[in-house]
């Protein structure tokens, strides 16, 4: 099988600006990935570009062997990092659209993550606090049986209690062969569930190795290594 | 999947127009009730007819404005902020995204057109007070235009045409908002501002473009041309001919359009 996520020499550049440079990375099925890095180091820009919200300056950049377009969008769950759904909306139109749209949303899944949650479906979006909100976005992403599943700070902002509801969500809610990548500078709470790790920084690759490999060889938690690498 | 992208963008926008023309057609009502009643000798009620009066015929004009604001508001909004971290998502093409945002704008703008119609209907129900004469000529009018197409059925395909046009005219003057904030999104800051700069431009070599094809139809061998033909149609071929050329002209900076949005949206998207 392909691997979900490949980039060979993968540039992004804004206007007197480098985003990513040079970029080869090869992301096997079935891994949950930590992208980490400090700010602006290229984290999301790169989840953008596998999302085909952004398209790369130069270099190749495959999905599931596909260049990001409307076939890949099929198999990939994107979870923005901030607010990207309509406000009015309440929870069940929410469901609608994703079911509507999404050959692979799992409609009883999401109904019984609300039902647990205690959200009901006629809650609209604007009334909800902030954790409930990034519940409600990160219910809808995973409950569809996508085979990479992109998820861009999903707990950066919410208190320690959601964090570890978001984290359970996410381990529970994917299969054996989909891939999870999670952008993160809260490497604390995520390490725990990472099968590898990529460090970033100013936009291009600077580690990608297994998360066990990385505790083993340096002697520390890869929480540890980040804050030794990343020193300012 | 452009059929649900239409019922997505139907539901999104039809919050805030349902409720607009709720308002004008209720101020229509209530001008036509005062109408029926008499009040030549109540100073209150005739300044109630009065204010009522002119309220109506703002919410008119407002519902028209409010009607492009909104259609280009919810183009940049759902398309170029937050939202379009959704609607790029989905596994919809960008031209379906475009065409789903032309449809509705089109839809909304035709439904105004129609609710504006409605309501002069109902404000134009023969009231008490003889000083406000514009309602009859409305009725008289329709009258008139009905009578006169149902005695030349020719100008039925005259009538046609000029309907295309206007809906042909409607969606370019759409696509060129929507062109100008692409193009605005394609810089990193100061987005409106190069947008309306952009607006500007286009207007401005629209009027370049139809001041050329202006000057052309001035030059003699193109007048002799223009009187050969015209000499072989009659009065409804010359109309057809016209608005043709008018539809023509439409039709292709709408294709013009259509590809600058598509193309951005396909390979310069930027959301930031």
């Amino acid at each position: 099988m392909e691997p979900i996520l490949q980039c060979s020499g993968l540039c992004k550049n804004y206007v007197g600006k480098t985003a990513l440079q040079n970029v080869n990375l090869k992301v096997e099925r079935g891994r949950i990935v930590g992208l980490l890095g400090p700010n602006g180091s290229g984290k999301s820009t790169l989840i953008k570009l596998c999302s085909g919200l952004l398209t790369p300056s130069t270099g190749i950049l495959s999905i599931a062997g596909m260049a990001p377009g409307v076939e890949t969008k099929k198999i990939v769950s994107y979870l923005p990092e901030h607010r990207y759904l309509s406000d009015w909306m309440c929870a069940k139109d929410l469901l609608t659209v994703f079911s509507d749209f999404y050959a692979d949303f799992d409609m009883s899944k999401a109904l019984d993550m609300l039902q647990r949650l205690g959200i009901s479906l006629s809650s609209r979006l604007r009334t909800m606090s902030k954790g409930t909100r990034e519940k409600m976005q990160l219910i809808l992403v995973m409950s569809r049986n996508a085979q990479l599943y992109l998820l861009d700070e999903p707990i950066g902002g919410v208190d320690p209690a959601t964090r570890d509801y978001i984290l359970n969500t996410i381990i529970s809610n994917y299969s054996e062969n989909a891939t999870v990548i999670i952008s993160t500078h809260l490497i604390a709470d995520v390490e725990k569930i990472l099968d590898e790790v990529i460090f970033l920084r100013e936009g291009s690759v600077l580690l990608h190795t297994p998360a066990d490999e990385l505790r083993e060889h340096e002697g520390k938690s890869v929480d540890a290594c980040f804050r030794e690498v990343f020193k300012c | 999947m452009l059929s649900k992208l239409i019922h997505y963008d139907f539901r999104s926008t039809g919050r805030a127009f349902g409720p607009t023309y709720l308002v004008v057609l209720a101020l229509s009502v209530l001008y036509t009730i005062l109408n029926h009643i008499p009040h030549a000798n109540s100073r209150p009620l005739t300044a109630l007819f009065d204010i009522i009066c002119g309220l109506y015929i703002l919410s008119l004009f407002a519902m028209f404005l409010l009607t492009l604001i909104f259609c280009i508001k919810y183009f940049y909004d759902n398309l170029f902020k937050d939202e379009g971290y959704l609607m790029h998502t989905l596994p919809v093409t960008p031209a379906q995204l475009l065409w789903s945002k032309i449809i509705i704008g089109g839809v909304w703008t035709l439904a105004s057109c129609a609710v504006a119609f409605v309501s002069l209907w109902i404000a134009s129900l023969p009231g008490i007070r003889s000083d406000i004469r514009y309602d009859r000529e409305f009725l008289q009018f329709c009258q008139q235009a009905l009578n006169k197409l149902a005695e030349n059925p020719e100008y039925i395909g005259v009538l046609l045409l000029s309907i295309l046009t206007i809906i042909a005219g409607l969606i370019f003057v759409e696509l060129l908002f929507y062109t100008s904030m692409s193009i605005g999104s394609l810089v990193q800051r100061h987005h409106r501002i190069v947008a309306v700069l952009v607006l500007i431009g286009f207007m401005i070599a629209h009027t370049i473009l139809l001041g050329i094809l202006s000057t052309l139809s001035d030059i003699q061998e193109v007048q002799n041309f223009v009187e050969r033909v015209s000499f072989s149609l009659n009065e409804v071929q010359e109309m057809c001919a016209t608005l043709g050329c008018v539809l023509a002209y439409f039709v292709l900076f709408i294709g013009v359009n259509f590809v600058i949005n598509n193309v951005i949206m396909k390979k310069h998207l930027n959301l930031e």
